[in-house]
């Protein structure tokens, strides 16, 4: 071959490839022509389906100029189509304190230095100026020659997720500051009881700094005794309880902190116990307080039980709140016969009751009485007594009154009261049966007549009326029908079928919707309303039918032999209640009924058809029962054609499309069934159809179906329009998806696969079930149910996992589009990614969440209100409980100056928080919902602007009402001994092994000193002088007396004690040995007897005296007529005696003598006082010399 | 098999044997009556293509597989030149064997949509290494050879490959496993 030959065919094979390159380029031009028009339609198909989906997409020419926004990115930024396309971004749209920064992004985005698919967040202007956050997803554009042209972001607004992580950050912010300034304790652990969390009131509760106690183990500040009780609350919360309980801290100093602590679990999103968040109260000082309060309570008790004389303590009204032992023992009654009841009652007679009771109120009023009566023993004996009545004061207020008595009274009999209440049981009973018949009788559910004439008559026999009816109110609610008359034999000629005009007494019934009755009918004036010719009424009932608060009829009642009384009325009111029952059940059934034919005509006018089955076992076939209109119309038959017929003569395609096996599956199994659309085909009828089957309780088959042809073929163009969709979405860079109407994935873009790593047969026709994790596929299907149910867009954010297996936070924008009539016709989504931004949320979020956790779940009270106005911005669950309203929203309603109880207490309180920013612990009463007042610790903070203006409160509060009222009882019951105490007449001192340690003002006045402090400093012995009366040293005798009652519990003697001046005195002397926790104490009671025993001194002297004149009077009578005898004889022997002689000088000195004595003892018998003379050692005489002298 | 690699096959033939022989070629080889030429878009049977390659080995005494792999080794340069973009758009030689059956896959089909070109799987072993999956129903891995010599020619790396399975002995795909020096 030579070279021309091989030119020549070169050029010949040059040449025809030229023309069939030509026509190629002709073909593939009309081709690209073609495609170019199909682009733009699909292009403009894009822009509907991007304009449906929640996403902002903007493309921008390279000079900066809007090409193409959509409607999204139109409605965020507030601008007609026509008004932004063309506009100049960087110059209109971007703030100018950005517009550099921005301009440099774009720049970079054009020469190809920033990564395709860029994400950025910028600021845009709207229409009206307000400045949009946008996250943007940035991708540039080429040209078919691989020129760049501009760029396409496809953009989110997130100015409200911004606004939302601000406030987020603001919470945080606000809860850590009020956590720092809680003057409460709280802390967090771990599960292991690691300390992970302290506030700097807890750390300072302990003595350390905040950083000092972090990684704390719980069991290094907690004592040993209080450990175990920390291990069983702590294992409590690991189950979800939360409690309150009390135990002991150890303070860095080693001192013991009592404390309560409120603890409730913290769990993780599973639901795990990951901690507990304790709020910790310091009560060392309250429980230090309560303690003495208690030792003090304890002595005043011990005081009130030992005293030797009778003492009650009763409340204002004499109710009868506490007796002592001596009371028992004098009067017979322990504590528990005389607990709340009136003293005057107990112990004093009809005699006596209003002198009792004139004493009680006396003292009840103030004054304190003492004053003699007589009461009576338990066991009817009278008894005198003296009674002390006394005032006791709390806070200048009167709580209640102690007696002191030296008799006591009888018992009183409750046996009366006992037997009233069996008689009245036994009544009840009786009418409870009856209730009971009348209920039963109802429940019967026979036609009302009857009904009701069986409950006049139980109603009538109980109450024990002759005559009655039962009437109704007619539907002109003028007149009422009669239901029943009973006459009761008495004759009555008004015709019963006639209704009666409501009036007279009935209109009462009716009107007040109360059972009304008249004793005395005839002659009162409702008589005259009485229909002509009516049986004779001595008295009238009428108790009211009441239905939905509206009278609607009576059971009138007559004749009762006797009166109708309150209980007639109570129980006629209940058979009238049980006869509106029975009334209303009665019309329920007729509504019943009325139903059931409703029900048949919406059979008959359903859209869907409906055919029902009966099931021939024998021959194995589904017979026709019915088949409502829509039925005959979708299959085209005739219902009285086919009823009796079985399924398969009638419709013969049935088995082919297994309808008759699925009526067969539902008929055996009772579960209904969906038969899913099937192509049914026989000789005149080709339709698509879809039943739902399910059993009847009748044991008949339901078949609900419907001709879904037109849905089918419609269902088969959307699938052709989705694939047509496919290219062109593939140009978006964010993942976008389509599903159809049953949620199966039908188109999506490059994007979308990439993004989860799945290719085309993985995700065609698949739900998310079969191409997601089952947690997260159950969450979206649950979204996609709903945004098909709601038809309008969605957006919501989840987690998809990304091809190269990382978990991703997204946001689906999603929204339903339609098929050409305007039905849903399935789903599109744009999946943005916000991992970046939501990994900074949720660092944001979790230090909020436990800030949050702990103020949700601390039993303190926390607010935030207006600094101005004092409303409430937000209030925590506790406060809300607290103050006994129903819900959050309920209390944020309520201004916190409305809930405070003596605006006045908060006085000042602005200003002091202006100056000091800070306030704690101000203690405040708040008034509840329900008005009862709680009293809380407060303690707030101001927080204020960046101008340091005060534009908030925020606020706890701790409700201490019931430790305050517990600490008020103790001291209240310690008030009421110590009023026993301070105004008991005998002296009374309490002493233990170091010396005295108390005692009360009569003590210092009996012994004459000046102060408590001075009696505190002395010996038992010092007051008493050297020796006893027997001799004994006085110091010895008390050590022995004082160490026997530490011993045995109890020594009663008589002491002579000594005043300060130094007069000695006769005592009567009770020790009591009290055991307490903190030790033994002896209290000692003196009764100071000298009046007593100069009484008896004087008594003594008078019966001496007594005894004397009648010795006297004896002498005189016994001596006086010897004496008389022995000077008439001396007389006479003198007259025959020689004077001077020894006879006579003997006779002489026996005659005066004689007349000596004689005048004595007529002297003696004048004396009126007598005067001893020392006999001998010991032993006294009486001085008749210096008597008679 | 499309009309471009009958061009890179005519001029592989054209320089390296002479037109005459190409010539020759185009009559032996007992081409359909209207071919040549072969225009690059349209599809051509592949037992033509192979026709050709035998009767150049026929005459020219070199065995099949070695003128494949010439003709793969030829043919890059020349691709090279005419698709710049894609070897521009790759930093190295790695990176364009990462994303080579994209490029061939993809943007074959995107030029000639009935293309049925081969696929060329890039298997990550470590830094240095990596192993190339070829499936065509061609079993033409002698030319995949070439091709992948040629590619480490113009990024001018140094490489060593061994093959470690092969379609023509049954398996279900050419395993190459290359390591980079």
């Amino acid at each position: 071959m030579d070279k021309f030959e091989l030119l020549k065919k070169k050029l010949e094979r040059e040449r025809k490839a030229r023309e069939a390159l030509e026509k190629i380029v002709e073909d593939r031009t009309r081709e690209v022509y073609r495609s170019k028009k199909l682009i733009e339609d699909e292009k403009a198909l894009t822009e509907k389906y991007l304009d449906i989906a929640n996403v902002m997409i903007l493309v921008l020419n390279m000079d900066g100029t809007v090409r193409m926004i959509n409607r999204k990115g139109r409605h965020v930024l507030g601008f007609k189509e026509d008004e932004i396309v063309g506009m100049n971004l960087f110059e209109e749209l971007i703030p100018d304190r950005v517009k550099e920064e921005y301009i440099e992004i774009f720049k970079a985005l054009l020469a190809g230095n920033i990564d395709s698919n860029e994400y950025t967040e910028n600021l845009l202007l709207t229409k009206n100026g307000e400045e949009k956050t946008i996250g943007w997803h940035h991708n540039v554009l080429w040209d078919e020659e691989g020129n760049i042209t501009g760029t396409i972001s496809s953009g989110e607004d997130l100015t409200e997720f911004m606004e939302i992580q601000k406030k987020l950050v603001e919470s945080e912010e606000r809860n850590r500051i009020i956590i720092d300034n809680a003057n409460t304790g709280i802390s967090i652990t771990d599960e292991n009881e690691t300390l992970s969390f302290v506030n700097p009131a807890f750390a300072s509760l302990l003595g350390y700094s905040v950083e000092e106690m972090k990684g704390f183990e719980l069991s290094e500040i907690v004592t040993e005794d209080s450990l175990e009780e920390i291990k069983k609350q702590t294992s409590g919360r690991m189950k979800g309880k939360t409690s309150t309980y009390e135990c002991t801290l150890r303070h860095k100093s080693g001192e013991s902190k009592f404390v309560i602590i409120y603890a409730s679990p913290m769990k993780s999103d599973a639901g795990e116990f990951i901690g507990t968040i304790a709020v910790v109260t310091d009560i060392t000082e309250q429980r230090k307080a309560e303690n003495a309060l208690r030792l003090e309570k304890k002595y005043f008790e011990e005081l009130f039980e030992g005293s030797p004389e009778a003492v009650i303590m009763s409340d204002n009204e004499g109710n009868v709140l506490r007796v002592n032992k001596a009371f028992t023992k004098l009067f017979g009654y322990e504590n528990d016969d005389v607990f709340s009841r009136s003293i005057d009652n107990l112990i004093a007679d009809e005699s006596t009751k209003g002198e009792a009771g004139e004493a009680t109120r006396a003292v009840a009023s103030g004054e304190t009485i003492s004053i003699e009566g007589i009461r009576r023993h338990k066991d009817g004996t009278e008894i005198d007594v003296s009674i002390l009545g006394h005032p006791i004061y709390l806070d200048n207020e009167q709580i209640g009154v102690y007696a002191i008595y030296r008799d006591i009274t009888k018992r009183k009999n409750a046996e009366r009261a006992l037997k009233k209440s069996h008689s009245e049981i036994k009544q009840r009973s009786k009418e409870v049966r009856a209730l009971l018949d009348c209920a039963r009788i109802v429940l019967e559910g026979k036609d009302f007549s009857s009904t009701a004439k069986s409950i006049l008559d139980y109603c009538k026999n109980t109450i024990g009326a002759r005559s009655g009816n039962v009437a109704l109110l007619c539907a002109e609610n003028e007149e009422n029908e009669v239901i029943f008359v009973e006459s009761g034999g008495w004759p009555c000629h008004s015709d019963p079928e006639l209704p009666i005009p409501i009036k007279g007494l009935k209109v009462k019934a009716y009107k007040s919707g109360m059972t009304i009755h008249e004793n005395d009918f005839m002659k009162s004036g409702w008589k005259e309303s009485m229909p002509d010719r009516n049986v004779e009424l001595r008295n009238v009932l009428f108790a009211p039918l009441v239905i939905d608060h509206k009278v609607v009829g009576t059971i009138g009642l007559a004749n009762k032999d006797g009166k109708f009384n309150k209980n007639d009325v109570r129980l006629a009111t209940t058979f009238g209640e049980i006869a509106a029952i029975a009334l209303r059940n009665n019309r329920y059934k007729e509504t019943i009924e009325e139903n059931e034919e409703r029900f048949r005509e919406l059979f008959n006018s359903m859209g869907d058809g409906v055919a029902i089955y009966e099931f021939d076992s024998m021959y194995k076939r589904f017979i026709i029962k019915d088949i409502n209109k829509s039925g005959e119309q979708i299959s085209r038959v005739n219902r009285q054609e086919i009823i009796g017929k079985s399924l398969v003569d009638v419709f013969p395609g049935s088995k082919e499309i297994g309808l008759y096996d699925s009526l067969l599956q539902v008929f055996d199994t009772g579960i209904p069934k969906l038969l899913p659309a099937s192509l049914y085909e026989d000789k005149k009828l080709k339709q698509w159809v879809e039943n739902y089957i399910y059993k009847l309780p009748s044991g008949e088959i339901v078949a609900v179906y419907s001709d879904i042809t037109e849905k089918v073929e419609q269902q088969e163009r959307i699938n052709e329009h989705l694939n047509f969709l496919k290219s062109l979405i593939d140009t978006i860079k964010s993942p976008i998806f389509f599903k159809d109407e049953k949620l199966r994935y039908k188109l999506w873009n490059k994007a979308f696969e990439e993004y989860i790593g799945l290719d085309y047969d993985q995700l065609m026709n698949k739900t998310v079930f079969e191409i997601a994790p089952e947690d997260l596929a159950q969450n979206y299907h649950e979204k996609d149910l709903a945004i098909m149910e709601d038809k309008g867009n969605q957006v919501y954010e989840g987690q998809l996992k990304f091809a190269n297996g990382s978990i991703r936070d997204v946001v689906f924008n999603k929204a339903v589009y339609y098929d050409f009539k305007g039905n849903p016709a399935g789903i599109v989504g744009v999946i943005l990614d916000i991992s970046d931004l939501r990994n900074m949320e949720m660092e944001i979020k979790e230090s909020e969440n436990k800030f949050r956790t702990i103020t949700e779940n601390i039993n303190i009270g926390i607010y935030r209100s207006t600094f101005k106005t004092g409303e409430f911005i937000e209030v925590n669950p506790a406060l809300v409980r607290m103050l006994g309203y129903d819900s959050r929203e309920e209390l944020l309603n309520i201004p916190l100056q409305k809930i405070i109880a003596e605006p006045g207490d908060r006085s000042g309180f602005y200003e002091k928080m202006i100056e000091s920013t800070v306030v704690r612990g101000s203690e405040i009463d708040f008034k509840r919902k329900d008005g009862s007042i709680i009293t809380c610790y407060e303690s707030s903070v101001v927080v204020k602007d960046k101008d340091g203006v005060p534009i908030f409160f925020d606020g706890i509060l701790e409700d201490v009402t019931e430790r305050k009222k517990a600490e008020d009882t103790i001291r209240q019951s310690e008030e009421k001994f110590r009023s026993l105490f301070e105004s008991s007449n005998d002296a009374v001192m309490i002493l233990n092994e170091t010396g005295f340690i108390d005692c009360n003002d009569t003590t210092l006045h009996i012994f004459g000193l000046e102060s408590k402090q001075e009696f505190l400093s002395m010996h038992p012995a010092d007051f008493s002088p050297e020796k006893q009366a027997d001799g004994s040293v006085s110091l010895e005798l008390a050590n022995k007396l004082i160490g026997a009652a530490y011993e045995t519990g109890v020594q009663s003697f008589t002491w002579n004690h000594q005043r300060k001046n130094g007069e000695v005195f006769p005592a009567e002397v009770l020790l009591n040995r009290v055991i307490l926790s903190g030790g033994t104490i002896i209290y000692a009671v003196v009764r100071d007897i000298s009046e007593k025993k100069k009484l008896e001194a004087q008594k003594l002297y008078s019966e001496q005296l007594e005894t004397i004149n009648k010795m006297v009077v004896t002498l005189n009578h016994e001596m006086n007529q010897p004496l008389s005898i022995i000077i008439s004889q001396a007389d006479m022997a003198l007259q025959d005696t020689v004077v001077k002689s020894q006879l006579h000088e003997d006779l002489t000195m026996i005659k005066e003598e004689a007349w000596k004595i004689s005048e004595m003892i007529k002297k003696i018998r004048q004396i009126k006082e007598i005067k001893l003379t020392e006999y001998s050692e010991g032993i006294d005489m009486i001085d008749l010399k210096s008597i008679i002298e | 098999m499309k009309g471009i690699i009958f061009n890179l096959l005519e001029e592989f033939i054209s320089k390296e044997f002479g037109d005459v022989v190409l010539e020759e070629i185009y009559v032996e080889s007992k081409l359909q009556d209207d071919v040549p030429p072969f225009l690059a878009p349209v599809s051509y049977s592949d037992d033509q293509i192979l026709s050709m390659v035998v009767t150049l080995s026929e005459k020219t005494g070199e065995s099949i597989p070695d003128l494949l792999h010439a003709i793969g080794k030829f043919s890059i340069p020349i691709l090279a030149e005419k698709y710049s973009v894609f070897f521009e758009n790759c930093k190295d030689f790695r990176k364009f064997m990462q994303t080579v059956n994209e490029i061939h896959f993809i943007e074959i089909k995107k030029l000639y949509d009935d293309a049925r070109p081969p696929e060329i799987i890039f298997q990550d072993i470590d830094k240095d290494t990596f192993k190339i999956h070829y499936r065509s129903q061609r079993k033409l891995c002698d030319l995949a050879k070439g091709l992948i010599e040629g590619t480490a020619e113009i990024y001018e790396t140094d490489i060593q490959y061994k093959k470690e399975s092969c379609m023509n002995d049954g398996k279900d795909e050419c395993i190459f496993e290359v390591i980079v020096k």
